[in-house]
């Protein structure tokens, strides 16, 4: 995905690079490019915002989660298997 | 975060070994939230995948005397969870929705992340570039977080092919690095990237369907 493009940088090119382009793993000269690219774009642009709104929304999705039943069981479990020791 | 602290890692394997609850107790924290996402990836109810987390915990208990260092005690961890999920899925997969949806490459290389019509082709005037170009979604912080944008995200995830789906929980519900969630997967980097890449462009085009429709 990272390899440098020798054709001049398009849209549907972009949209595969976004990836990488978030997460800081493009080769500077291909960076460049596609930097250069959304400065024309405005669907690139959109895209990637898109694409950011999309992983906070995820993070959102799994904050806030608790599993208290299974935390209190495998202790419980750890407990009566291998207790014994307990550093307090 | 499923922190690797190589130094610290001897100890508490030891602790683990001779009985130390607290160490044990400190384990379950970190990792109890993270697993139980990871076996939600693969099994279609919160209970099962409570039963999932239940067995693999039982398993680290069971398995902490013969575990040899090979991988990281966390990388350990979630391969036994792993194991125990997709053999749970499998059996399970009768009840999703989705499984009649596998895709030809479970890696998704060969999917583009973008439908190609939305694209003009090699006649276009501009081939390679937009023909229906993505749009600024309106309000999307409180759009995303409504219950009908958690539930499209989740259709999408649904649908993910399964190590897409495993990345995408750790690298974007739960945050970890990328370093850390190819240590849980064992898996490459550029495999890692590749399958992360393709999981996101779906969930992006899922949202924004739904932001389409919305505005529609």
């Amino acid at each position: 995905m990272t390899a440098p493009v020798s054709e001049e940088m398009n849209c549907k090119m972009f949209v595969e690079l976004v990836t990488d382009l978030i997460e800081g793993r493009l080769v500077a000269s291909v960076r460049l490019e596609a930097e250069a690219h959304l400065d024309d774009c405005h669907g690139c642009t959109a895209y990637l915002q898109q694409m950011r709104h999309t992983i906070a929304g995820l993070r959102a999705l799994a904050v806030s989660e608790d599993f208290p039943r299974t935390r209190e069981r495998a202790i419980a479990v750890f407990a009566e298997l291998r207790g014994g020791s307990s550093a307090d | 975060m499923a922190g690797a602290r190589p130094s610290d890692e001897g100890a508490l394997v030891e602790a683990l070994r001779r009985g130390d609850e607290a160490a044990f107790a400190q384990l379950v924290d970190e990792l109890n939230g993270p697993l139980t996402r990871l076996a939600l990836a693969h099994v279609p109810s919160r209970a099962v995948a409570e039963d999932v987390v239940g067995d693999t915990w039982l398993g680290v208990i069971r398995g902490i005397d013969d575990f040899e260092g090979r991988s990281s005690l966390r990388t350990w961890i979630f391969q036994i969870l792993l194991n125990i999920a997709r053999t749970r899925g499998k059996r399970e997969k009768r009840a999703l929705p989705f499984s009649s949806l596998r895709r030809r490459d479970p890696e998704g290389r060969d999917e583009p992340a973008v439908e190609p019509s939305r694209f003009e082709g090699p006649r276009g005037e501009y081939p390679g570039h937009w023909a229906r170009p993505p749009v600024e979604w309106q309000a999307p912080e409180e759009r995303l977080a409504t219950e009908a944008a958690r539930d499209v995200m989740l259709g999408a995830i649904a649908k993910l092919p399964e190590r897409q789906r495993e990345v995408l929980t750790l690298r974007d519900m739960l945050g970890y690095s990328a370093e850390e969630a190819r240590n849980a997967l064992d898996l490459s980097e550029t495999n890692q990237r590749v399958l992360l890449h393709r999981a996101r462009s779906k969930v992006r085009a899922a949202l924004e369907r739904y932001f389409e429709e919305a505005e529609a």
